[in-house]
C-alpha cells in the first residue's frame, strides 16, 4: 500500500477529516490526519506526503505558520492546497507562501469535484 | 451621547446635599454652617489667610461650596430627592433627623431614600435617648452613618466633605468601569466575529461538501449504500444543530438587559436540574453530592438563565468525568451553596474530580470558543455564556483548581438584593 500517494489533511475539525475521507477514499490515496499544525509537521517529517490539504485557522499555529516551517525544498516536493474559510491568500499569507501554494479553496462552499481534480493534479505533479 | 469626560466632570461638580429635620432651628443651623460666603468677604478672608498664614478661616469658605437643600419632613425630603433625580442633579449626601413625630420618622425616611436612590450617602442624626445604635442597626441593612445631637458645625462639615468625596469617587469609578467594559466588549467583538465565522464555516463546509458528494454519486447512477449515507445524513443533521446552538448562545450577548427576573429559590432550581440529569448520572455511575445551606435567601434572577448556568456546568462536569481516554474512577460532582452574610452574597461551589482545566487555558476559560474538549465535541461557548449571564445579574464566576486534588472547581458569587426581592 505504501506506493499509494499520500495526502496529509491538517484541519482542526473532525467532520472535515470525514468529508475529505469520503471524497478521496475510492481514489487510491493513503490519507493521513492531523488536528493541528504541530501534529501535521510531525506527520510530514515522517511520511513525506505528496499533497497537503491545509486549513488556515486552527488552535495553535496557523496554516501560514505551518508553511513557513517547511524549507523551500520540502515544499517543492509536496503540493499544498489550502482549504480555509478565513485566509485570503494575498492578505494572510506571506509572499513566499502565496507563491508556494498549489491551490486555494474557500470554505464553506467550494466544489468538491474541483478539489478532487486539484488533488489529482497535485499528486501527479509531485510524483 | 454624553462623553466619559463630561460624565466625570458632572460628577466632580456635584456638591448637592440634603438635610431633613422637623425643627426649623436645626435647619437654620445647617444653613448657617453652609451659608454661601459673600464674594467680598470670601476675598477678604482669603487675603487675610494669606497674611496670617493660618488655615482656620479655610473651613468657612470650603463649606460654602456645598449646596444645601433643606426639608422639614421625611415626606418632603423624599419628594425633593425624587425631583433631584428627575433633574439628574442627585443629592450626594442626606442628613436625616431620627425623631420626627408628625410624619415619617428617620428610619422610614432612610428606607424610602435608599429605595429611591441607592447611591445616596445617608447620615442619621439622633440623640442617644431615641434608640440604641443596636436598635437602629437591627432595623437597617444599609450603610448609614450616625451623628449625635446637638450637632457640631465642624463635625457636620467634615462628614459632608468626606461623604461627598466618596460619593464622587464611587460614581466616577462606575463610569470608568463601564467605559473599560465597553472598550473590552468592542475589542472582543471583532475577535469574536472571526471566531463565529470559523465555527459556523466548519459544519457548513461538511454539510455542503457531503451533499455535493451525494449528488455526484446520484448522477453517476451507481449503487447507493444506504447504511453508509444515512450515517452521513445523521452527521449532517447534527452539524445543523451545532450551527443553531452557536446562534442561540450568541443571543445572550445580544440582548442582555431583556431577561426578566424573579425571586428564585436556588434549591428548587438545583432540584430541577438534578432530575434532568438523573438518567445520565446513573448510566455513567457518577455520584452527585448536593450540599445547600438550609435557609438560603432567594436570588433575584432569571429562572431560565439560572437553569442554563447549572445545566452547562453539569454537562461540562459529566463530559470531563467520562472523557474516553481519561475516565475518572469513582466520579463525583459536588454542588454546595451558602449565604455569606458579611458580603451579602450567595456563594455556589461547583466541582468535579475529573482532569480539571489545563493551566494553559485557565485564564481564558470564559472566553468564547475556548474548549478543552476534542475537536468537534464542544462549541466552547458554554462557559462564556455562563459568564455573560452571571454578569448580567451582577454576579461573578471564577475558576479555581481544587486544592490538593485533581478536578475542576467553579465558584459563583451571587449578590443578594433585599430591596429588589421585597418589590417582587
Amino acid at each position: 500500500m505504501s506506493d499509494q500517494p499520500k495526502v496529509l489533511i491538517v484541519d482542526d475539525e473532525v467532520v472535515i477529516h470525514r468529508l475529505f475521507t469520503k471524497l478521496l477514499e475510492k481514489e487510491g490515496y493513503q490519507l493521513l490526519f492531523a488536528v493541528n499544525g504541530e501534529d501535521g509537521l510531525e506527520l510530514f517529517e515522517r511520511e513525506h506526503p505528496q499533497v497537503i490539504l491545509l486549513d488556515y485557522r486552527m488552535l495553535g499555529m496557523t496554516g501560514d505558520e505551518f508553511m513557513t516551517q517547511l524549507t523551500d525544498s520540502q515544499i517543492e516536493q509536496t503540493a499544498i492546497i489550502m482549504v480555509s474559510g478565513h485566509a485570503v491568500p494575498d492578505v494572510d499569507l506571506t509572499q513566499r507562501n502565496q507563491q508556494k501554494l498549489f491551490a486555494y479553496f474557500e470554505k464553506p462552499f467550494f466544489e468538491m469535484e474541483k478539489l478532487k481534480q486539484s488533488i489529482h493534479e497535485a499528486s501527479a505533479r509531485s510524483t | 451621547m454624553v462623553t466619559v469626560t463630561e460624565q466625570l466632570d458632572t460628577i466632580e461638580r456635584n456638591y448637592r446635599f440634603l438635610a431633613i429635620d422637623d425643627e426649623l432651628d436645626v435647619l437654620q443651623y445647617y444653613k448657617e454652617i453652609f451659608r454661601p460666603a459673600p464674594a467680598v468677604t470670601d476675598q477678604l478672608l482669603k487675603s487675610l489667610a494669606d497674611v496670617v498664614g493660618g488655615t482656620d478661616v479655610e473651613p468657612e469658605s470650603e463649606a460654602s461650596k456645598y449646596q444645601l437643600t433643606v426639608a422639614s419632613s421625611g415626606e418632603k425630603g423624599v419628594e425633593l430627592a425624587q425631583q433631584a433625580l428627575n433633574e439628574q442633579q442627585p443629592f450626594t449626601v442626606a442628613f436625616i433627623d431620627m425623631r420626627m413625630p408628625a410624619g415619617m420618622d428617620g428610619l422610614e425616611t432612610v428606607k424610602h431614600l435608599r429605595i429611591l436612590d441607592p447611591r445616596i450617602m445617608l447620615v442619621i442624626v439622633t440623640a442617644y435617648s431615641d434608640y440604641s445604635l443596636e436598635q437602629i442597626q437591627s432595623h437597617l441593612l444599609y450603610d448609614v452613618l450616625y451623628l449625635n445631637k446637638p450637632l457640631a458645625s465642624e463635625e457636620v462639615i467634615q462628614t459632608v466633605r468626606m461623604l461627598n468625596q466618596s460619593w464622587k469617587e464611587r460614581e466616577q469609578n462606575k463610569v470608568l468601569r463601564m467605559q473599560m467594559v465597553s472598550h473590552a466588549k468592542m475589542a472582543s467583538l471583532g475577535n469574536m466575529a472571526v471566531r463565529i465565522g470559523h465555527e459556523i464555516n466548519q459544519p457548513l463546509s461538511y454539510i455542503n461538501g457531503m451533499l455535493q458528494l451525494q449528488k455526484m454519486e446520484l448522477k453517476a447512477g451507481g449503487e447507493i449504500d444506504k447504511e453508509e449515507w444515512s450515517e452521513e445524513v445523521d452527521l449532517a443533521l447534527e452539524q445543523t444543530v451545532r450551527i443553531k446552538e452557536i446562534i442561540d448562545s450568541l443571543r445572550v450577548f445580544a440582548h442582555p438587559e431583556k431577561s426578566k427576573r424573579y425571586a428564585l429559590s436556588l434549591s428548587e432550581a438545583v432540584d430541577h436540574v438534578q432530575r434532568l440529569f438523573l438518567g445520565q448520572l446513573e448510566k455513567r455511575k457518577i455520584q452527585l453530592e448536593i450540599n445547600l445551606q438550609e435557609d438560603l435567601p432567594s436570588l433575584h434572577a432569571n429562572p431560565s438563565q439560572v437553569q442554563r448556568i447549572l445545566t452547562n456546568l453539569m454537562s461540562n462536569a459529566i463530559d470531563a468525568l467520562t472523557e474516553p481516554d481519561s475516565a475518572t474512577v469513582d466520579p463525583v460532582i459536588h454542588l454546595a451553596a451558602n449565604h455569606d452574610t458579611l458580603r451579602n452574597e450567595v456563594r455556589v461551589i461547583f466541582e468535579d474530580n475529573g482532569a480539571g482545566i489545563p493551566e494553559s487555558l485557565r485564564d481564558r476559560v470564559f472566553e468564547p470558543f475556548v474548549t478543552t474538549k476534542e475537536p468537534g465535541k464542544g462549541t466552547g461557548l458554554g462557559l462564556s455564556e455562563i459568564h455573560g449571564m452571571l454578569s448580567e445579574h451582577g454576579a461573578t464566576i471564577e475558576y479555581s483548581p481544587r486544592p490538593q486534588q485533581a478536578g475542576a472547581r467553579f465558584v459563583i458569587h451571587f449578590p443578594i438584593d433585599k430591596e429588589l426581592l421585597k418589590n417582587e
